[in-house]
């Protein structure tokens, strides 16, 4: 009951300073920090010869990256500072907010296209790709929803207002279209319904609709090439298939220990979006193979901690929003890295913290803010209370 | 607690997430290996393959020049100018500049100069090297240049057919340019550069060359000075008799090395009229190798050799023309309609008495005249080193029946081509020694290494005896009658033919081919010479009024060229006043013509049913021998 032990480790003699240093949860802030700036550096390695051809300025992407990584910090270290608790009773209100700024894409003045698709929102010079901000707006809701509800989550009803918000916004976001973040978000709130205790059987019969379209790809599989292309023309804005084969000559080309840091020669223009989608191509080719290990490992580290958050997290509604957001950074990093090595068919997905993209670097640092406030608190009521918080 | 999920529960639902996740990452990791390291090597070929472009250095095509080393064709640089406005700093100085070493107007290069949002403009094509030199020097930025290697024909519109013309690629597509292609072209050489997906070469580029090798060189046989004068020769026949085509070929009868040959209508090499394909694909036909004729009485020397190799005539033979022979109950004409009267086989010979021929070639029997026939080659290619050579064309043998056999003893019902009749001939009247004609005596690499091209094994066709009496009766054609193609002072032998042209099958009514073939000196023939017209349209039709009189000026000029000094000239002047001169008889009635021809010695042919003579053959005043036919026109 009493902090004596905790006391023996020092916490409370430390100073304020020391106090911060101590709660903030170094492995991930760190690797977060790390990725961040090496996204940027590899950001200028793969576009500087397109942005110097296109805008005169091969700093182009990588001035931008560190205007969203400055922005994303300071939206870091001020989340950092909210209770994360004062989220919880807001949670409807993520999922409408999430909504809204969804439907606005479709609001012909708002609306910013590209490729042939429309994912942004925004005035003048200023977009954002509302997209981004959902999937942790769904986060929050079902983490609110599903720590409130926790005891009735063995009746199917009660998993009801999760899907039908998680499926309205699949909807929304699948007609923008985005098929890469529609799967994504899909992904998301099944994640968010097992982590919040659905039963099996349950989750399993969401698996049936799921079923039911697999014996019809396996007769004719080239409706599922249909309907990627279909829903999603910017990954075949270009010959099919292009992009995949950029990429697999930038990964091969890379061997297992690179060509060398800004070496690339598949930047020339031959691979699209190097310096956004297949910028994990890039680190391929210019780092090679104990390149990628690396950042991959990275990547695992920062979620494993993510995990330990949630699982020390002192409440559950702390501990599903920090499985929520972890979940969010592996399944994009685990998308983007199948599509690069042509393990899944080409969708335009970043990789969280490297690929250049305002929203995305803004957002997911502001995600990471949250994950440490998370960790912050519940180190905080251990100090406090040396005990397990009991339900 | 059994209906609630527990914290628990979630710590395990993480793991069970956790080592999901650590699975797919070990599956990507494993996917990675595969991508990177084990199908590395190709995918990394490949992505060489298209980050490097290889541009051709062209090589240098090689030259072909005459026998005393004047180019015939050669390869040129030239230099395209570009102006890339953008890069134009002084669009004033630039335009100066362009205007005065080019000679464009300064207002169109100063539009080139200054127009915005265009990446670049031509100025000029084919620009010199000097002049590129001078811009450069000039120092005028924003001028671009690209270079291009071009061929080039010095003398143009000069043996058109012969050296043939290149493909827009310069690839040979006739004549010598097309047969030795091979040898001419080179290898084209590669720069290898690394450029971005659309080819614009990176900045750090490092161009790695692979040189070129420049073609090799022809030393033909083609003397240009001879050639000049044959088509000049050949230009006003063109003219003069309004022909449809003229050919010409010069050749040295013991080598088989051609000197000179023409075909007309023909255009400049330089200038190939690729818009007008009929017209190319016509007049780039070398037509004295490529096509067959029915060649008429020159083909008479192969009867005759013939038939004094066999012994089955001599010289003094008397032979009886009545202007027709009835074969087998069939009645063939004689060219004289009213006969040559008694003449021996010599005189038979300048008479070209088509009687005479029927009887020798009956006499040799179909199968022995076809047996010297092939061994002349004329029913075979003569091997020259030319593209598309066609064979002549005898009857086959079995089909052969005693009229055709005397119609082919004096040049008809048979087809040949003029380099295999000149060939044929050639071998008769060399000696008796085989041989093959050919244009070119040497290849020439770039590394002055040489190949010489020579002809090998000559076989004889005919004994050296008949060979000096075939050249005898050749020499008294000219000197005794072919007065139209005798120079004085110059022992020149000759043989005329004019021989009916076919349209579909059917003898074309009033189109022949005339033709002259000359040797000399008669004695030891170092040149053999053939003139043919196409199709003469300015009134006779005669090879010996159309074509030898041309024979004639082709060899005066081949004298004064060669400066081959004459030979008994005062005789033969003396030989010339001899000869009679033609009265004009145009306009006069047809009894007082023909009795003042008789009166001077010639004899006539009328033709029409008027009863005024509108025109005649040969034309007033022109020089001619006795007993020679004036042909009058009514």
């Amino acid at each position: 009951m009493v902090i004596s032990q905790k006391k023996s480790k020092g916490y409370a003699i430390a100073s304020n300073k020391n106090m911060a240093w101590q709660l903030l949860n170094k492995p991930i802030f760190f690797s977060v920090l790390f990725l961040s700036i090496f996204g940027v550096v590899m950001i200028y390695s793969a576009s500087s010869y397109s942005a110097e051809l296109t805008y005169g300025d091969s700093f182009f992407f990588a001035r931008k990256q560190i205007v969203g990584i400055i922005l994303g910090l300071i939206s870091l270290f001020i989340i950092y500072n909210i209770d994360y608790k004062k989220f919880a009773k807001y949670y409807k209100w993520a999922l409408i907010i999430s909504l809204v700024l969804l439907a606005l894409v479709f609001v012909p003045f708002l609306s910013v296209s590209n490729y042939g698709a429309t994912r942004w929102i925004g005035f003048g010079s200023f977009t954002i790709q509302p997209s981004e901000i959902a999937k942790f707006g769904l986060v929050l809701f079902c983490a609110g929803y599903l720590s409130k509800k926790y005891s009735q989550m063995h009746k199917f009803c009660t998993l009801i207002p999760v899907l039908v918000a998680g499926g309205l916004m699949c909807v929304l976001i699948m007609l923008e279209p985005n098929m890469s973040i529609t799967m994504c978000v899909g992904a998301t709130f099944v994640f968010m319904l097992f982590m919040g205790g659905a039963k099996i059987k349950h989750l399993g019969l969401l698996a049936i609709p799921v079923l039911c379209i697999i014996p019809l790809l396996l007769m004719e599989p080239y409706r599922l090439e249909r309907l990627i292309a279909f829903l999603d023309p910017w990954s075949n804005a270009q010959d099919e298939g292009f992009q995949l084969v950029q990429s697999l000559y930038s990964l091969g080309s890379g061997g297992l220990f690179g060509v060398g840091l800004f070496e690339s020669r598949q930047k020339y223009l031959f691979l699209p979006f190097a310096e956004s989608d297949f910028i994990f191509s890039i680190i391929g080719e210019e780092l090679g193979l104990v390149g990628c290990l690396f950042i991959m490992a990275i990547f695992f580290v920062l979620i494993y901690y993510g995990f330990r958050v949630a699982k020390n997290a002192s409440t559950r509604f702390g501990s599903l929003l920090a499985c929520g957001i972890t979940f969010v950074i592996a399944i994009q990093v685990i998308f983007n890295i199948a599509v690069v090595t042509g393990s899944i068919p080409p969708t335009g997905l970043p990789l969280p913290f490297i690929s250049a993209g305002g929203t995305s670097i803004v957002v997911f640092l502001s995600a990471i803010g949250v994950l440490l406030n998370i960790d912050k608190q519940s180190k905080r009521d251990m100090q406090n209370y040396a005990f397990v918080p009991q339900r | 607690m059994k209906t609630t999920f527990s914290l628990l529960s979630i710590h395990k639902r993480l793991l069970t997430a956790l080592v999901v996740i650590a699975f797919i990452f070990m599956a990507l990791f494993a996917r990675l290996f595969f991508v990177q390291i084990i199908y590395g090597k190709t995918y990394s070929a490949r992505a060489v393959d298209q980050w490097t472009r290889d541009l051709p250095l062209e090589a240098k095509r090689g030259s072909i020049f005459d026998r005393n080393g004047n180019a015939l064709a050669v390869c040129q640089t030239t230099y395209n100018v570009y102006v890339r406005p953008n890069a134009v700093k002084d669009a004033t100085s630039v335009a100066r500049v362009l205007s005065d070493v080019l000679g464009v107007s300064f207002e169109k290069a100063y539009t080139l100069c200054s127009t915005k949002g265009v990446s670049e403009a031509l100025v000029k094509m084919q620009a010199t090297e000097a002049q590129m030199q001078a811009i450069v020097d000039a120092n005028a930025l924003g001028v671009y240049f690209s270079q291009n290697i071009q061929r080039y024909y010095p003398y143009g519109d000069l043996l058109t057919q012969v050296l043939g013309y290149l493909s827009i690629d310069n690839q040979g597509q006739s004549g010598l340019e097309a047969f030795y292609d091979y040898y001419l072209k080179g290898i084209n050489g590669k720069a290898l550069t690394e450029g971005d997906l659309i080819g614009r070469e990176l900045d750090d580029n490092l161009v790695q060359y692979l040189p070129s090798i420049d073609g090799n060189s022809l030393y033909t046989s083609l003397d240009l000075s001879l050639q000049v004068a044959l088509e000049n020769v050949l230009e006003v026949i063109m003219q003069k008799q309004e022909a449809k085509g003229a050919y010409g070929i010069l050749m040295n009868p013991n080598t088989g090395e051609i000197l000179a040959m023409s075909n007309k209508p023909s255009f400049d090499l330089n200038n190939v009229p690729r818009d007008d394909l009929t017209t190319m694909l016509d007049q780039s036909k070398n037509k004295t190798v490529v096509d067959v004729y029915e060649p008429g009485s020159t083909f008479k020397i192969l009867t005759m050799a013939a038939a004094l190799e066999e012994n089955i005539t001599t010289e003094n033979e008397v032979f009886y023309d009545p202007g027709y022979r009835i074969v087998d109950g069939d009645r063939i004409k004689c060219w004289r309609t009213i006969g040559h009267g008694s003449q021996t086989l010599t005189e038979g010979f300048c008479n070209s008495c088509n009687s005479v021929f029927m009887d020798l070639a009956l006499r040799l029997g179909t199968d022995k005249f076809y047996e010297y026939l092939e061994k002349f080659g004329v029913n075979s290619t003569t091997e020259i080193d030319f593209l598309g050579e066609s064979s002549g064309i005898l009857m086959p043998i079995s089909q052969v029946k005693n009229v055709d056999l005397a119609r082919i003893g004096f040049g008809h019902a048979v087809a040949v081509t003029m380099v295999g009749l000149l060939t044929a001939i050639s071998s008769i009247i060399n000696g008796g020694t085989s041989i093959t004609p050919s244009f070119v005596n040497s290849i020439v690499a770039s590394n002055g290494q040489t190949i010489s091209l020579k002809n090998n094994a000559s076989k004889r066709v005919v004994s050296e005896s008949t060979s000096a009496r075939i050249r005898a009766m050749m020499s008294q054609a000219v000197n005794k009658q072919e007065i139209r193609s005798f120079v004085p002072g110059y022992d020149i032998g000759g043989k005329t033919g004019t021989a009916q042209k076919y349209e579909n099958g059917v003898i074309a009514s009033g189109k022949y081919v005339s033709s002259f073939i000359g040797i000399y000196p008669a004695e030891k023939p170092e040149y053999i010479l053939l003139i043919a017209v196409d199709e003469p349209s300015a009134g006779a039709y005669y090879g010996s009024l159309v074509a030898a009189p041309y024979g004639k000026m082709f060899f005066e000029q081949m004298f004064s060229i060669l400066n081959i000094p004459p030979q008994d000239l005062e005789a033969d002047l003396e030989k010339m006043e001899k000869n009679i001169v033609v009265p004009n008889l145009v306009g006069k009635g047809l009894a007082t013509a023909v009795s003042e021809l008789i009166e001077c010695g010639l004899q006539y042919e009328i033709q029409g049913e008027g009863e005024i003579v509108q025109n005649q053959l040969l034309p007033a005043g022109s020089l001619t021998y006795k007993d020679d036919i004036v042909l009058l026109i009514t």
